[in-house]
């Protein structure tokens, strides 16, 4: 059985890019994933 | 009383209740209110002047800000705006009203990536809930998904 989350294209709008959000991750891991470089360390 | 303290006064009274001043910035009564504070806000949009309106804790009006815009051929509001948005040493609700703000004068593209936070995050909730939606229908249906 494949586990079943839910996706989306991200700010950029297209598929199979790396701001594409999924609900395999929380909210804070895809920010600091995909924006981490827009907040101080 | 400064700019901050007469929107909110004026809107209070022309509109009569407890409304924001950004919520009641479209309607005729406020388009003519700013109409009329325009003249003494582009007379001094300078960083001064920005500075006495726009005190710590109500980033809001950094948004406000973006709507007054610049003065014709000035970019003192834009600078400092993409500054505040670019700050990674503020809060990110202050960065984000900020961006806001650039956004309101066209110029969303200098703070896209801030901006994008915020679209990411509305998109995050919006996964949840169907998430939600169709677990609660696998539920009824008696089908068994893995999470």
């Amino acid at each position: 059985m494949s586990a079943f989350n839910v996706v989306s294209d991200g700010p950029d709008g297209a598929a199979g890019t790396t701001d594409d959000l999924s609900t395999t991750e929380t909210f804070d891991a895809y920010v600091a994933r995909v924006f981490g470089d827009l907040f101080a360390e | 009383m400064g700019l901050q303290g007469l929107l909110v006064s004026s809107f209070a009274v022309v509109l009569g209740g407890a409304v924001r001043a950004d919520q009641a910035w479209d309607t005729r009564e406020a388009r003519t209110l700013r109409e009329q504070l325009l003249p003494s806000w582009r007379s001094r949009s300078d960083h001064a002047h920005i500075d006495s309106h726009t005190p710590d804790g109500d980033a809001d009006l950094f948004e406000v800000l973006g709507k007054l815009g610049d003065v014709p051929g000035a970019t003192t509001v834009r600078d400092r705006l993409a500054a505040e948005a670019a700050n990674k040493a503020e809060a990110f609700e202050r960065r984000l009203a900020a961006a806001r703000g650039l956004e309101a004068m066209g110029l969303g593209s200098l703070a896209r990536r801030v901006l994008d936070v915020a679209r990411a995050e509305e998109t995050f909730g919006s996964l949840e809930i169907v998430r939600g939606k169709i677990g609660t229908l696998a539920v009824q249906r008696g089908v068994t998904i893995c999470r």
